[in-house]
């Protein structure tokens, strides 16, 4: 709180010779309650999760923009009393645990069957003028180019299953961009950490050629150094996408092998609104037995290194538009090593034009100690309301 | 080498025959091509007219279904046939979005999770944010003179003003999905009141109305578009536009990934 206060303080002396400015507010509320088990006539756990975000943009003049984002959620039902009750896990201590170098997360209350909590995920001030940009303080950085994997995003890679955090965490950190050209930039970040293993110093250069757009970056992630390709294009008029990174252990350099992951996906869209979408990952330090299974409850921190714990992953979705208000998804993720999978069928109605219902289903199947075995069936039901 | 010779010589061949053909039926050929000139000039026209050379207007779109409707408004800013910009200001949901065309790229900025996504030519084809126009209507990829050969097929009077109406048949290279389209121009200024699309088996899918007929932004413009689908009571997707500016030079400049993340 003591680093939060210094950024508001510095915040609040920066003056400006324009009066007003235009501000911009917006923001949901969410409502999704979700019952998982293992068979249907075993007994149910449900959850319980109403999730609000507000977001508020303040632009003082063409130069500058200011940004506060940040979820409320409570969490309430059985799946918190049960996990709330493992001694080993402190369940409200790990939903308050920030994970950044400012700790901008606090549980409001807790008790033994709920959780009120605040998180704030994006704070940062904006400044861009000719062909320069900088941001600092906490937001996203976001540098993947395929859909479902992103080993080129090294600062804030996501768990796919956590479907419903929209947005994904910040990255604490300081971004200078110089664009180019009209779709080419350069771009240097530096995230903050404690520590020098928690820091990170990475470029980019991306441009467009041939109709594709290509990035390279490079630099020292945390513990690893890092360099890595990615590129969007497209083959006969569906989108062809890419991601390779390679890191290595900044301190066993002598270690000839270091990590690669690498992502290639496909996706053509129909005329009809048909969607079709492949994807592979391999991830040179992942298993070809029994990875022993996630746990999509807790999802611990993911880094571009863990996007799965296999030699390989396939992923395959199709979607299609019903009607303008029904949309249905069905997705799924194979682990062709030890067999095990997980399925994720969904469909979407529009109620109006701000509010929308999520039918989503996150079906995992496998031998016990499997990737995707024993994590059962969950069902989800969604409300969202956009302001 | 034998490919070549055999192309030349056919190549030869072609003239010649054509050279004779001309001499044959040249008395009606030519008032044919003179008039096949003049369809694609009215076309050329309208095009201009509509288009401008730089564009910046406001819009909101409605479906209209029999028992719902859906809206969604949006800025759009555009230069010429290459350049597009569109920002998305309702509803809530997907405010902020942004998507821009450079040639034939395009781009989609997500804000709210930092993410700028090249789309795929495929996506072009699909329906915009679930309406009866596709990408390619808003976006414009295809075009009116370029894409088709055009004939004139007769005069019929629309909204009490007389109208040319003109036939376009899409060329065999170009990326169109229509078999044919009818447009409807004015004889004194130029605007399109109707269009009428239809598929490869000639059979009609989509019929756009154009009306609300007013100055703004410097040219008088149909500020109320009507995108009907064929047998289908009671659908239609309605834009209107709701200010415009074609005076105020969009630069080419102003369609960079780096003004997509700042536009609002």
């Amino acid at each position: 709180m003591k680093r939060l206060t210094c950024i508001v303080l510095v915040l609040s002396h920066i003056s400006f010779a324009q009066d007003g400015g235009d501000f911009d507010f917006k923001g949901y509320l969410k409502y999704l309650s979700s019952a998982n088990f293992q068979d249907v006539d075993e007994p149910w756990i449900t959850d319980q999760l109403l999730h609000n975000r507000l977001e508020f943009r303040y632009y003082p003049n063409e130069k500058w923009t200011f940004d506060l984002e940040m979820r409320n959620r409570l969490f309430f039902g059985q799946q918190v009393t049960l996990l709330s009750s493992i001694d080993t896990l402190d369940y409200p201590g790990f939903i308050e645990d920030d994970g950044g170098f400012f700790d901008l997360s606090h549980n409001w209350a807790s008790g033994k069957s709920y959780i009120l909590n605040t998180t704030i995920d994006r704070f940062f001030a904006d400044y861009a003028a000719g062909n320069w940009q900088v941001r600092a303080g906490r937001h996203r950085i976001n540098w993947g180019q395929n859909l479902v994997w992103n080993p080129n995003d090294v600062f804030n890679a996501y768990s796919y299953f956590d479907f419903d955090y929209e947005e994904r965490p910040g990255t604490d950190a300081v971004r200078l961009q110089y664009f180019t050209g009209f779709t080419s930039a350069a771009e240097f970040v530096y995230q903050l950490g404690d520590h020098i293993d928690e820091m990170s110093f990475t470029g980019l250069y991306k441009f467009s050629k041939w109709n594709y757009d290509f990035q390279f970056l490079g630099g020292l992630v945390k513990r690893d150094l890092v360099i890595g390709t990615g590129w969007s294009g497209d083959i006969e008029g569906g989108g062809f996408r890419g991601e390779f990174t390679y890191f290595h252990d900044k301190d066993s350099l002598s270690d000839p092998v270091g990590q690669l992951v690498a992502s290639i996906s496909g996706d053509y869209t129909f005329p009809s609104s048909l969607y079709l979408h492949g994807s592979v990952i391999y991830n040179s330090k992942g298993a070809t037995e029994k990875t022993g299974g996630i746990n999509p409850n807790v999802l611990t921190e993911t880094s571009a290194k863990n996007l799965t714990l296999a030699r390989m992953n396939l992923f395959g979705q199709i979607s299609y538009q019903i009607s303008p208000l029904w949309r249905g998804d069905l997705a799924s993720i194979l682990n062709p090593y030890d067999g095990s999978f997980f399925v994720g069928p969904g469909a979407s109605y529009s109620l109006a034009d701000n509010m929308e219902l999520l039918f989503f289903g996150q079906f995992f199947g496998g031998d016990e100690g499997t990737e995707y075995g024993g994590i059962g069936k969950l069902f989800y039901f969604r409300l969202k309301w956009a302001f | 080498m034998k490919k070549r010779k055999i192309d030349f010589l056919l190549d030869n061949l072609l003239k010649r025959t054509a050279g004779k053909l001309l001499l044959c039926f040249g008395f009606w050929v030519v008032p044919v091509l003179v008039q096949g000139q003049n369809a694609k000039e009215i076309v050329m026209r309208m095009d201009k007219k509509w288009r401008g050379d730089y564009v910046t207007q406001e819009m909101t779109m409605t479906i209209i279904r029999p028992t719902w409707q859906r809206s969604i408004s949006m800025k759009t800013w555009g230069r010429g046939m290459d350049y597009s910009m569109v920002y998305i200001t309702a509803p809530a949901k997907e405010k902020g979005q942004v998507f821009m065309k450079r040639n034939k790229e395009m781009w989609n900025w997500v804000p709210s999770i930092d993410r700028m996504i090249k789309l795929p030519p495929s996506m072009m084809m699909q329906s915009w944010m679930g309406s009866d126009f596709t990408n390619d209507d808003l976006i414009r990829e295809s075009s009116v003179v370029r894409d088709y050969v055009h004939s004139i097929i007769g005069a019929e009077e629309i909204l009490g003003r007389m109208c040319y109406k003109i036939k376009l048949i899409p060329k065999q290279e170009a990326a169109v999905v229509w078999g044919k389209v009818i447009l409807w121009i004015t004889k004194e200024d130029d605007l399109q009141l109707k269009i009428e699309f239809y598929d490869e088996d000639e059979y009609l899918v989509n019929t756009q109305l154009l009306s609300d007929i007013r100055e703004m932004g410097g040219r008088v413009i149909p500020c109320k578009l009507e995108m009907i689908p064929a047998d289908e009571e009671g659908k239609k997707t309605v834009i209107d536009i709701t200010s415009a500016d074609y005076r105020t030079e969009v630069k080419e400049s102003f369609f960079s990934q780096q003004n997509m993340k700042r536009i609002r």
